[in-house]
């Protein structure tokens, strides 16, 4: 087997402890909270820490607060298992319960947390490789090398955001909260992501994300659908995420986020402008679908050939809306969760 | 038939459903793998392995690596006695004809794959040979290569080795082809591609080696075949009985633990620093440098009459040997054989070849050439009946070959072949259709069906031996050579012994696989360990038996042949009884030996010369027909096999649990190989080493499989079973892909068939 290097695991009790190991330990340091994604990225020297703060004692960052009047605060530390049958969530923001039930494995629900999703490291078919394999093609720039092997001419590395979670947050309007030396902020979902491969997150590397804040619940409708090889394990090759609120039959508010697409979710704004205001009609949701495909660029470095993952965007969405407007829908998903 | 008798007798123990002895520890994790020994001050070895698949080794300075901490030994090529390894035909057999399959223990001057094994580390932790391993300085200059069978063989290709690319053919004429042809009312041409398939075992290659008392070498590891103690021997230079193999229980075999993997770097590394080492490979390793299942270009051209019956069939097989010749050569002539499948074939010509390329090296693997044509010649026969408007069960049982006929390359079936009444049941198992989920959702149905050797070619004097003996208290022990790759080989054993000689399960131990102390027994591969132990087995419990009732026979003063053996007692026909106890005392004292040595040799035969195209190639067949309902989501080219049935004439099942085991585990892999595994091979590069990219199917992936168990009682093995250890692998590929086209009108021809194919193949992707 691939041993875990050594390294010192540090483990507070607060989420101000945490930040002072952080700060501490500088550089060296990188947190730890379900390990599902780390561990195994730490055996391929994808990640090389010497110091592990982790988060499993932070009790503050655990569980789920709220009501759907007021929005809902789910604590870093809380397990994808938990999110995805957590009655609340379940009913309120069913996108997000699916999400969260479609991530990985049951095992690896139950130890990896709705924060480790969210800043899930980001994947490429010539980065998620051994050391050895990655040393015998001259490394990438993601990590130990200087070019990108996708894209041998650019200047930026075009690994792929893997997270599940993070596409539907961004598409409910979802906060995040950050904790650091100079204290907290609460920053949009999306102003987490930034379109690089390597510098994937706009959080500081001394901050800790330690909750999700879920806006009021107020009539939205969700759902999220997951293109992968196989009914279980896989990261997503695509993901959708939409969420609609509802004026009567008229949609008064849309949001359409694709996953797994470029290295951040991205938001399909055409898309989303286009069902504002009118009935989420078999017409009006082909034409939203139509639309939605066209910020989905993704490139040949995960399973799959980006025309394929192009199109399944198209059909993706269209059956993502047809669920929320309560069309017949048929997709694996449904089946895995009944 | 030699020794291997029919029975008519009512039978006890053999044909019931017993949990075997190992099922119970492996569910319970008790079960120690190879990889779970230990010794004391034991070392702990990594290999170096080629970044390259194509490179001349410019430079191999190992001094610093041996300077680091820990490190006890830096081994390169030239620290090895006889570097050259031959990789013909493992195990129990002496004939191995015109083959010289051939490889470096480490590489010399030269790499041809990535992966390649360059350099053997040793240290005191696993931690410390990897670190010694990095700071081998190594040099290489990039060498011209080649990564395609069509590249390999064309003019002016790089040379992988100096003998050239095609490393071996076979070619079958038989008939008037194109008479047959000029007669067909339809012709049918497809051209079909699969691809490299890794064996992906739970337990990866592992092992430890020590040298125990009298100097001997001994090696526990988890192995398909202990008879490469003989391979051993030879690398180290040491004569053949200084080297002890001992098998564990494996996890998981397939073939890939057929050709040699860590048992003679453990031995030079034992020997050399003469301390306990042990090596286990990291998953990684293990699917960057275990040899792969072949990939195969297949070109089919079917003719049949208005009927459904075929009259002509040409065949071109094309198969990636990689980097090295392996068991290649045989894996082709399993090709060639099997190529029209179980049909009469009467203008046939099937040109067979094998290239090397710079990929990674492939070899046996489950199903062992014969498996890769299945998806050819099913997919061929499907489309004739499709194109003549005849039912699927139909179409074959107008081609199944009658007892009698014989086989493109000349062996005539002795034996009944089952495959009208196999895939009629299977057929008929799916019952009432799925009715399509939504608009967009189509359902069908596929058939296939196979035929696959089982015991080896029959010019290598195949022979198995095992030894059974009581203990004075009655208790028997049974001891046999044949590894247990998971299949319940030991437990069969066991209950063919149980069933002579009347010994209850629960008092008998069996021994297996130890080159020192089990009698040699062969290979577990090639579908033959049932079929030759169980034979071995049977033989030495039916003397062993004969054996002890003439001592019981002048005791009960009555014929030994009216004395029964129940439940560890002699039973006379006037209910007298005799408690072994009393006669095996009585043994000892007329000194009749309370054991004995059963030696089981298979009918052996001369070379075939496929030009002269006539003769026998392999003892017998399975036969097997598997049905498959799908639904094809016409918007993704989703595939979701909804209902399964795997049925085959497995001649008699000595443990039906194991044999559903084996079928369903068969059929499950084979619809891993028909819809997602995928060694992804770019230029000579293995993008798919670790289970997050070379997918296998989980337990969301596949249904139920039905398995449809057929007793014809026509095996040649013990109580007339046949092997079924590679039989269900071969059509589940073929199955799927004929529903496929019955559900959407699509024909898949390249495996894997993923969702992206599909959607391709109905048009919804054109870039």
């Amino acid at each position: 087997m691939m041993r875990l290097p050594p390294f010192t695991y540090v483990a507070p009790r607060t989420v101000r402890d945490a930040v002072a190991a952080l700060r501490e330990h500088g550089a060296d340091a990188m947190l730890v909270a379900g390990g599902t994604d780390l561990y195994p990225n730490m055996k391929r020297r994808q990640f090389e820490p010497k110091v592990l703060v982790g988060l499993g004692g932070v009790a503050e960052m655990r569980g789920v607060r709220g009501s759907a009047r007021d929005g809902f605060t789910i604590g870093a530390g809380t397990t994808l298992s938990a999110l995805a049958r957590h009655p609340d969530i379940v009913r309120h923001y069913p996108g997000l319960a699916t999400a969260a039930g479609l991530v990985s494995s049951p095992q690896l629900r139950n130890m990896g947390t709705i924060g480790g999703n969210l800043c899930v490291d980001t994947r490429c078919n010539y980065y998620n490789q051994s050391f050895a394999w990655r040393k015998a093609i001259g490394f990438c720039m993601k990590k130990d090398g200087e070019i990108c092997l996708v894209a041998p001419g650019s200047p930026r590395c075009w690994a792929v955001s893997s997270s599940d979670v993070a596409p539907v947050a961004w598409s409910l309007g979802a906060k995040v909260r950050l904790v650091g030396p100079a204290g907290e902020r609460v920053i949009p979902a999306e102003a987490l992501y930034r379109d690089d491969g390597i510098q994937y997150l706009a959080k500081q590397p001394n901050e800790i994300l330690t909750a999700l804040l879920l806006p009021p619940a107020d009539g939205r409708r969700s759902a999220y659908m997951k293109l992968r090889r196989r009914g279980s394990f896989d990261f997503p090759v695509l993901g959708v995420a939409v969420s609609v609120r509802m004026d009567g039959e008229t949609v008064r508010e849309a949001r359409i986020v694709l996953g797994a697409v470029a290295s951040q979710p991205r938001e399909a704004t055409k898309a989303s402008a286009a069902l504002v205001g009118r009935q989420l009609t078999p017409e009006a949701i082909d034409a939203a679908a139509e639309a939605a495909a066209g910020p989905s660029k993704p490139l040949d470095n995960t399973d799959f050939t980006h025309p394929y993952r192009k199109k399944m965007t198209r059909v993706f969405v269209a059956r993502a809306l047809r669920r929320i407007a309560g069309l017949p829908v048929s997709g694996r998903v449904e089946e895995e969760l009944a | 038939m030699a020794d291997a008798v029919a029975t008519t007798q009512e039978l006890r123990i053999v044909g019931q459903p017993i949990q075997r002895h190992d099922a119970r520890d492996k569910v319970a994790a008790a079960m120690a793998y190879a990889g779970d020994f230990a010794l004391p001050g034991m070392l702990h070895a990594f290999v170096l392995r080629s970044p390259y698949p194509s490179a001349r080794i410019v430079k191999l300075d190992t001094q610093r690596a041996a300077a680091m901490p820990g490190v006890a030994v830096v081994l390169t090529a030239r620290d090895v006695p006889k570097n050259t390894l031959s990789t013909d035909v493992p195990g129990q057999t002496t004939t191995v004809g015109p083959l010289r399959a051939t490889l470096h223990v480490l590489a010399e001057d030269r790499v041809r794959h990535q992966g390649e094994p360059v350099a053997l580390i040793a240290a005191e932790t696993l931690e410390q040979a990897r670190a010694a391993t990095e700071a081998v300085d190594v040099e290489y200059a990039p060498l011209p290569s080649v990564f395609t069978t069509a590249d390999a063989l064309a003019p002016g290709a790089p040379a992988v080795h100096e003998s050239g690319n095609l490393l071996a053919q076979w070619r079958i004429a038989r008939g008037d082809v194109a008479a047959g042809f000029a007669r067909a009312a339809v012709v049918v041409e497809g051209e079909y591609v699969t691809q490299f398939v890794d064996a992906a075992y739970l337990e990866p290659e592992s092992g430890v080696a020590w040298i125990d008392s009298d100097g001997v070498i001994t090696i526990r590891l988890s192995t398909q075949v202990i008879e490469h103690f003989r391979d051993v021997a030879e690398v180290l230079n040491v004569p053949q009985n200084r080297v002890r193999v001992i098998g564990t229980y494996l996890g998981g075999g397939f073939g890939g633990k057929e050709d040699v993997t860590v048992e003679v770097y453990l031995g030079l590394l034992a020997l050399k620093t003469g301390r306990p080492v042990k090596m286990v490979w990291t998953r990684q390793e293990s699917l960057l440098a275990r040899a792969k299942r072949h990939p195969y270009r297949l070109k089919y051209r079917t003719g049949a009459l208005a009927t459904g019956e075929i009259v002509a069939q040409e065949i071109d097989l094309l198969a990636d040997s990689g980097a090295y010749a392996y068991l290649s050569a045989l894996v082709l002539l399993y090709s060639t054989v099997t190529a029209a499948g179980p049909y009469r074939a009467p203008n046939v010509s099937v040109v067979a070849r094998v290239a090397y390329t710079n990929n990674p090296p492939t070899s046996a693997m489950r199903g062992f050439g014969a498996m890769q044509t299945v998806f050819g010649y099913e997919s061929q026969m499907d489309r004739v009946a499709r194109a003549l408007g005849i039912d699927p069960v139909r179409v074959r049982a107008v081609n199944t070959l009658r007892r009698g006929d014989s086989l493109p390359v000349g062996q005539v079936m002795e034996t009944h072949v089952a495959i009208p009444e196999l895939a009629r049941r299977a057929w008929a198992a799916l019952g009432t259709p799925a009715a399509p989920r939504a608009p967009h959702v189509k359902v069908g149905r596929g058939l296939a069906c196979n035929l696959q050797p089982y015991g080896r070619i029959v010019w290598l004097h195949d022979w198995s031996s095992a030894w059974i003996g009581f203990e004075m208290d009655g208790s028997l022990v049974v001891r046999c050579g044949a590894p247990d790759v998971g299949g319940g080989q030991a437990s069969s054993l066991c209950q063919i012994a149980s069933e002579v000689l009347g010994v209850p399960l629960d008092r008998i131990v069996v021994h297996v696989s130890d080159s020192a102390l089990t009698p040699l027994s062969g290979t577990t591969t090639a579908s033959r360990q049932l079929y030759m132990s169980g034979n071995a087995v049977l033989k030495a419990a039916r003397e062993l038996r004969a054996q002890l009732l003439t001592v019981a026979a002048r005791l009960l003063d009555t014929d030994a042949e009216k004395l029964e053996m129940i439940d560890g007692a002699v039973h006379a026909p006037d209910a007298r009884t005799l408690s072994l106890r009393s006669l095996l005392v009585e043994c000892a004292r007329a000194s009749v030996p309370r054991s004995h040595l059963g030696v089981y040799h298979a009918p052996a035969g001369e070379p075939v010369d496929l030009n002269a195209g006539a003769g026998k190639v392999f003892p017998d067949y399975t036969f097997g027909a598997h049905a498959a309902e799908v639904e094809v989501d016409t918007e993704t080219g989703e595939v979701r096999v909804l209902k399964y049935a795997a049925a085959h004439d497995v001649g008699r099942a000595i443990n039906p649990q194991s044999v559903e085991g084996q079928i369903q585990g068969g059929a499950v892999q084979g619809l891993g190989y028909g819809l997602m595994e995928d060694v992804v091979v770019e230029d000579g590069i293995n993008l798919t080493t670790s289970f997050a990219t070379y997918l296998i199917p989980t337990a969301a992936d596949v249904p139920d499989v039905e398995a449809i168990v057929v007793e014809s009682g026509e095996g040649l093995g013990p109580f007339n079973a046949r092997g079924i250890g590679e039989p269900p692998i071969g059509p589940p590929a073929a199955a799927v892909a004929n529903a496929i086209e019955d559900a959407t009108g699509a024909r898949m021809t390249r495996l894997p068939i993923t969702a992206e194919r599909v959607a391709r193949a109905l048009g919804l992707v054109t870039e």
